[in-house]
Parts: structure tokens; sequence; C-alpha cells
């Protein structure tokens, strides 16, 4: 036949070219796919966000803080259910990210830990169903929480209440801050505001310590063997940091202190005295075993608080300890930071270290109790941490906490004043003990405030809802 | 695999007559699949213009497969099937991309149909092409030159192709009707020349072959044509088409395989002169090699196709489930892409078996041709017409060579596609009629 080898080798040609296609179609489907489909330019992505049923929060008695509900429209909204969580729980937003907890448990929210299974395999990638997101239940308590967002009131500035032994987050808020429903509409306000509503003070805030670091100084004084009753004649003299002068918190009733009563009063020349005493060395050593140079970070939330970040600050021993150690030099302080140090006075010693995952449920209803990875930390001797849970005790009797004191209650406090730039800060770290083993801690900061009392009277007031309801 | 095309002994009538209704099954399952799918759209959206869509393709398959069964006593069995069911995948991809766009498409089909079942019945037709062939080309250039004249674009965009041809409310696109007019014209040209081409080849020097003035003179006149078009029109895909379709007639006839080698050279020069003459050419050269750069901008059409295929994998999205939608223009050049979405691998393998199944069987019916040559090179550029656009389109769609903005053959929107498809489908019927 006059064609057949032509027309033969052109069936061929035609069939390898369709192969061809085949083989192109495979790459982008299969190989390729992950690539081109992760590239920033596909509006894919945000859609199959959308389409994301990410899991509920809830706090640890079970109430749903956050739940993704589907609207009239048939879209998808993440709502966040009361105001006095609007801090402490971040936020999701199609447009601007991920936030706080949403972020720290974006994984488990969006179902990426399911992805292991089979069966949720199957279901997403062959019969295509919506992804759905893990729900978690969350250390916070929604009364915990609802009291001192009522006792912070509007006031600007950062608070933190931990559970002893425990470590667990009862409550955290951070003022200024922004309604996590209206973020769309609201973002290019709050992204101008000179109050900074995103950035949450407490767990990044570093703030100037000022009077606040004579708690630490204090368990430098019990480890190193200072005498806390022998007689100061100077003790209610000024310190003068820069052309800064600092005196007694509060007025004491005579002019010779011990060093117990400076505490008491937040009398700065005692301590600036046992600094000059003291090796360099070892008070670095000793800030350092406090972890004041290197703030906690909530289990999980590595990328949240930013560790590189919060990385251990480095003092120049040579040219600001003092300086520093006065709480008026370059070392600066987070409330995490000092609640964890409370609670390790609290805990024989040993910092818990802070976590806020409970537990998970799948979306098929599983609950599975999540363990936190982290360890207690040793900060100092128990002999140590019970002298200053008593010092502490006697600052709410007549001392700077006095408007923290609570007869009928076992508890102690420490409230101090800080100066940064034009501004001021005040301090209140506290504990309440539940029994012997159990207790509640706060630190507290309120910015543009020097009023000891009232910061004092707000952390004892969430401390004392916080102890019943843990109890 | 043996792919050798042999002519296989003729099939008795009464065998025929006592086998399953091949065609009517085939009919049924195409059906099966186009209504569960219009049944899916329609849960989906509650709109029962689906409904309606595929009473229009139920009339187009029962219509065309009644008279094919009666006028013609031995016919392609499986081409009509194939036809129906690719256009009917058409109609439902239109149908979720383009609703509106959908009910056009399925009065074309219907249309199409007729026209399909007026060139497979008519008896003479195949005489008449060869025949009246000067006078078709005429008709063709004629057509051509109109189209250069007086051409609109329906979209009325500025800077557009001015392919169409418009009649009030109605655009018809001339290359269309002119691949089946030029393919009609070569095969006749061919099959008369062919033994003096042979013979002229065969004269020479293996070296040399190509050299020879019946082989070298219609190269250069096809060539300079695609030129013209590519050049008036910026029709990259007709142009392409015309060239490779005529390539490969001109290689069957001829069996030089340096004819192949010197038409890719000659497709090289005239890629490399557009590149650097005209915009369109340089633009889709440049988005070709490279698109990431400018993915959001010129490339974002192939980039968003290119997605389409990610996201869909192997199994797709299901009908009305993707988002092809991102990519402009879906319903008509990405098509292809828009399936790959909805239906992934296994629905692109699939296509492509019915690509590959069209083909095959248009070359069998080519084989089979060969004691009428130019029945033979008519089966043979026809099939072509639909594969290698096929290729066109599909490679290009998945970056394997430039866009060349011609449509997927059944499957995309576009009534003159439509229409020239199942024309040409008509025509092969008719070939395959006529040789068994």
């Amino acid at each position: 036949m006059a064609f057949t080898r032509e027309l033969t080798h052109v069936l061929l040609a035609s069939l390898l070219a369709l192969m061809g296609v085949i083989g192109a179609a495979t790459y982008w489907a299969v190989i390729g796919s992950d690539n081109i489909l992760e590239r920033e330019d596909n509006p894919r992505l945000i859609l199959n966000e959308a389409a994301i049923q990410r899991g509920s929060i809830y706090d640890r008695n079970g109430l749903p803080l956050v739940e993704t509900v589907r609207t009239e429209n048939g879209a998808l909204e993440r709502r966040t259910y009361y105001e006095a969580f609007y801090s402490a729980l971040g936020y999701f937003s199609l447009r601007y990210g991920v936030d706080g907890p949403e972020a720290a448990f974006n994984t488990i929210l969006r179902g990426e830990r399911l992805t292991d299974k089979v069966g949720v395999r199957f279901e997403r990638d062959i019969l295509h169903q919506p992804q759905m997101g893990e729900a978690i239940t969350l250390t916070l308590d929604q009364s915990i929480q609802q009291r001192l967002s009522d006792v912070m009131q509007d006031e600007q500035g950062a608070a933190v209440i931990l559970s002893v032994p425990s470590g667990e987050v009862l409550a955290l808020i951070s003022q200024p801050t922004f309604n996590p429903n209206t973020l769309d509409s609201d973002w290019d306000t709050l992204i101008e505001a000179d109050t900074d509503p995103f950035f949450n003070r407490a767990l990044l805030g570093q703030y100037q310590p000022g009077g606040i670091l004579q708690t630490p100084l204090a368990v430098a004084a019990v480890l190193t063997g200072q005498s806390f009753s022998e007689p100061n004649a100077t003790a209610t003299q000024t310190v003068t940091v820069d052309e800064l002068m600092l005196s007694c918190a509060i007025p004491p009733p005579q002019d010779t202190l011990t060093l117990a009563q400076a505490y008491a009063y937040g009398c700065p020349q005692p301590f600036e005295q046992m600094i000059e005493r003291l090796n360099d060395n070892t008070l670095l050593t000793l800030l350092g075993s406090l972890r004041l140079l290197e703030p906690p970070i909530i289990d999980g939330f590595g990328l949240v608080q930013n560790v590189d970040a919060t990385a251990e600050a480095t003092l120049d021993a040579s040219v600001s300890l003092r300086d520093d150690l006065l709480g008026q030099g370059q070392l600066t302080v987070n409330p995490l930071g000092l609640a964890t140090l409370v609670a390790a006075i609290t805990n024989n010693g040993n910092a818990p270290q802070p976590y806020m995952l409970l537990s998970t449920r799948t979306p098929d209803g599983v609950w599975t109790d999540e363990q936190p990875s982290l360890s207690p930390i040793p900060m100092m001797t128990a002999d140590a941490a019970v002298r200053l849970q008593d010092l502490m005790r006697a600052n709410l009797n007549d001392g700077v906490a006095n408007a923290a004191a609570r007869p009928d209650l076992d508890n102690g406090g420490h409230a101090a004043v800080a100066f940064s730039g034009d501004s001021t800060q005040t301090w209140f770290i506290g504990f309440l003990r539940l029994d012997n083993e159990q207790a509640v801690v706060i630190a507290l900061v309120l910015e543009n405030t020097g009023d000891l009392n009232q910061a004092s009277e707000m952390g004892m007031a969430a401390l004392t809802a916080a102890a019943a309801l843990d109890a | 695999m043996d792919t050798t095309l042999t002519v296989r002994p003729k099939s008795g009538t009464t065998s025929d007559k006592a086998a399953p209704d091949i065609q009517a099954i085939l009919l049924l399952l195409a059906g099966s699949f186009i209504f569960a799918n219009l049944l899916a759209l329609f849960l989906q959206q509650l709109q029962p213009r689906y409904l309606l869509i595929g009473v229009s393709w139920a009339l187009s398959a029962y219509a065309g497969h009644r008279v094919l069964k009666h006028r013609l006593s031995d016919f392609g069995r499986l081409l009509f099937p194939l036809v129906m069911f690719l256009s009917g995948w058409g109609l439902v991809l239109i149908s979720r991309l383009e609703p509106t766009f959908a009910d056009r498409q399925a009065v074309w089909l219907l249309i199409a149909t007729g026209a399909l079942l007026w060139t497979a019945t008519t008896p003479h037709l195949l005489r008449w092409l060869r025949l009246y062939r000067y006078l078709l080309l005429i008709f063709g250039l004629m057509l051509l030159i109109s189209t250069i004249l007086l051409g609109q674009n329906p979209s009325g965009q500025a800077g557009a192709p001015q392919l169409w041809l418009g009649f009030g409310a109605f655009f018809f696109q001339p290359s269309e009707a002119l691949k089946v007019i030029l393919v009609a014209f070569l095969a006749s040209y061919l099959s008369e020349q062919y033994p003096n081409l042979r013979a002229a080849v065969h004269s020479l020097e293996p070296s040399n072959a190509w050299l020879s003035p019946r082989i070298i003179g219609p190269v250069l006149l096809m060539w300079t044509l695609s030129v013209v078009i590519l050049i008036w029109q910026r029709d990259l895909g007709t142009a392409s088409l015309f060239f490779a379709v005529f390539i490969i007639l001109l290689y069957v006839a001829s069996g030089r395989i340096m004819i192949v080698l010197g038409g890719a050279i000659l497709t090289l020069i005239a890629g490399f002169v557009a590149y650097n003459l005209f915009a369109v050419v340089e633009l889709r050269v440049d988005i070709w090699l490279n698109p990431w750069p400018d993915a959001d901008n010129r490339a974002y059409q192939i980039v968003q196709s290119l997605m389409a295929f990610g996201a869909g994998g192997i199994f797709g999205q299901g009908i009305g489930q993707g988002t092809p939608n991102f990519i402009p223009v879906v319903h008509s050049d990405f098509v292809f892409a828009a399936l790959a979405e909805e239906y992934g691998l296994l629905g692109v393998v699939s296509l492509l078996s019915l690509i590959a199944a069209y083909t095959a069987r248009g070359l069998r019916i080519a084989v089979l041709s060969q004691a009428r040559p130019f029945y033979s090179l008519l089966a043979l550029g026809l099939t072509m017409l639909i594969t290698v656009q096929s290729l066109l389109i599909m490679g290009g769609v998945l970056k394997l060579f430039p866009l060349t903005g011609v449509t997927l053959p059944f499957v995309s929107y576009g009534g003159s596609s439509l229409l020239m498809s199942f024309i040409v489908t008509g025509l092969l019927l008719r070939l395959s009629a006529e040789v068994r």
C-alpha cells in the first residue's frame, strides 16, 4: 500500500505527542503541584484557607471562646465571644494572618496534624471534603479572665496570672488591644495607633523594672547570706542613677532600717550597698539563674513570642550593672518572666514553665489530653523561697503593697515604680496561697501611672478571684 | 503494542447486523457521564438551564444515531459517539464556567450535528471536493482576504485579533472553514501529484531529495500562506496548524522524512522572525520561556492554568468544586486546564484517550482508503486538523510550547470551531462509508 508506512509513522508520532501531553500534565498535577500551589500569588490559597473550618477554642471549663461559624452567605467566619479575651486569644484573619494562641496552635486548629491519618487524607484529597481543624481547650479561665479585665478597666498595661505548681496560664491581658471580630475593617487604624494594640505586652513587653528588681535582689541577698536584720542608718538615703534620684517608694517610719524593712518600704540604698559588696560575676550568675535575662516562653509559643527578640540579654558589668540592678539601667523585664519568678518563690524555688494547651479534640469528637513539654526550672533553694514568701507577706502589712492586704488570706506581694524616659510604670507581683502546695501568682504592670496602691489593689483583686475559682 | 496500520478484511454486513449496536451503547455511556455531571451542576445551583442543555445534547445524539444508522449502511461506529462524548463534556464545562455561553453552545451543537449528518450522508460530496478544488481554494482565499479587510472581534476589545466576520449578532471565524478547504485542496493536489513527487524524490540523490521543485514549491507556498495569516491576522494558532498539517500531508505523499525536518527548520525561522517583528508572538514566547517573573500580569493566564493542574491533582476537585475561573477566557482557550482542575489527571488521561481514539480511527480510515489516494490523504488531513489542533492548545496550556490561541476541538466554547469540527467528522464518516 502506498502510504501505510508513513501513516503508521504519523500515528506513532501522534500517540507519542499525546503521551508527552500526559507526561506534562502528570508533572504539573502530581510532581510539581506543591511548588506551584504554594506560590504566594496563588489565589486558591486564600480560598482554601477560607474553606478550612478552624477548630474552636474553649476555656478550661469547656466554655467556647472562639468558634468558626457559617454566615448567611455561606462563608466561614471566626468569632471571638468575650471582649475580655481579645488580647489573650490573638486573631485569625484571611488577610492578615494569625497571632497569639491562634498562631501558636495554628497547626492544630487548621487540622494539619490530622493529615497523617489515612482516613483524613482520603476525605481531603480524594473526596475533597473541607479541611476540619481540631478544637483546643486552653488553661485560660473565662471567669478569672473576666475579673482581670474588669480590674484593669481601661488602663494601659499587662498582666499574667499563673497557677502554681502546674504553670497553667489562667489569665493574660494586654491593653490596649483590638477586636478580632472586626480586625479586617479596623486594621489600618490599629496599625497606625501610637499605643500599638497588636503588641502583646504580657508576652513580649520588655519594661523598665525599677524597684521591682528588689525582689530578685532580695533572693540574691538570701542566697549570699546577707543579713536582713542588721540596722542600716543610711537606708533611707536617695540613690542617684544618671540624673534620676531614687528614694523609698513609701515613707518609712524611721531612718534606720533593716534590709527586710528596706524591701518593704522600697528603699533602694541598702540594695545599692549590697550590689557594691557583691562580686559582679556573682550577681550576674544569680540573675541568670532567676531567668531575668531570658524571659520564659509559653509552651508552644516559640514563634509567637519570637525567640530571637527575647533572646538572652547581655549586661555589661563594667558599665552599668549597678544601674541595671537598681532597675533603671539597660535591663528590662517581662510580665510573664516576673510571674514565673514569683511562681518559683511560691513553689519551693522551682519555676513551673507556663503553658496554655490542656487538650485537643478531633473533628469526630475524640478528646486527647496534651502534656506540657517543659519541666520546672530550679531557680533558688527552698529555704530562700520560703524566706522570700515571708518578706513578700510583710510587704502587705504596712509596706509598698499594703493595698493588696487581705487579712484572712495567705498572700504576699511587692509593688514598685519604674521610670522610663518621661513615663512611669507601676509594677505589682504577688501570690495567693491556696494550700501547702497550690497557689496562684500574678505579675501586673500599669503604664503611665505611679500609683502603687492602684496596682496593688488591682493585682490582688484579680488574684483573689483567681484563687477562689482555681480552688 | 502493535501500532502498524494494516488493512483488515472487510467485515460482513450480516455479522454487523447481528452484532450489538455499539454506537447506541457508546452514546448511552457518554450520555450517562454527561447527564450525571449536568445533574451535579443542577443540584449545586438549581438552574433548569443545565437540564435544557442536556436535552439539547440528547436530541443531537438521538438524531445523529438514527440518521447515521438508517442512512449509512456501514459507518464508523466509534466516531460519532466519540465526538458526542467530547462535545457533551465541553457543554458540561462551559455550563459550569460560563452558563450564559452554554445556551449558545447548545444551539451550535444542534446546528453542528445537522451539518455533520448532511456531510456524512451526502453521496457526492467527496467527488465535489475533488472536482471543484480550485473553486474551493479561491473561495477560501476570498474568505481569508475578507477577514483581513472586514475582520472583527466579538468582544469589541481594542487590539484583539480581528478573526471573525460579523453578521449582526452572529459571528463566524472563516479560518475554521479555510482549514477544511485547504486540507481538501491539498489532498486533491497531492493525490494527483504524489507519484510524480515520489519519482522526483527518487531521481535525486537522497541527500538532495528535498530540493526537488515539486516538493520545495508547495512547501514554500504554504509557508508563505501561513506567514501571511500570521502577519495580517496575528493568528499564530491557525498559521501553525496550517503549516503542520500541510507538512504531514506532504510527508505522507512524498515518503521523505526530510520534509518534516525542513518544515521544522522553516517553522523555527518563521518563529524567530515573528518573535522579532510581532509583539503578540514575542509575548507568547517570553511567557512560555519564563512566566514566573510576570505571573501576576502578562503570564497570569498560563500560570493560573498550571496552578489549575496542580489543584486538580490526580482525581480532580469535582465538577463545580474547583476554581478554574481564575484563568481568564477559561471557557475557550483554557478549557483543558478547567477540565484538569475539576476532573484531575484521570480526566486529562480520559480526554487524551478519546482524542487518541479519534486519531487512530481517522488514520485507520486513511489506511483503508489507500486504493483512492485522495480519500486517504483527505482522511489523514482531516484527522490531523483535529489532532494537531488539540496538541497545540493542550501543549500551550501545559507550557510545552508557546500558546497559539486555538480552541480544543469539540470541547472549547466557539460555534465556528464546533461546526467545523463536526463537519470534519462528517467527512470522515463519509470517507469511512465510502471505503467499507
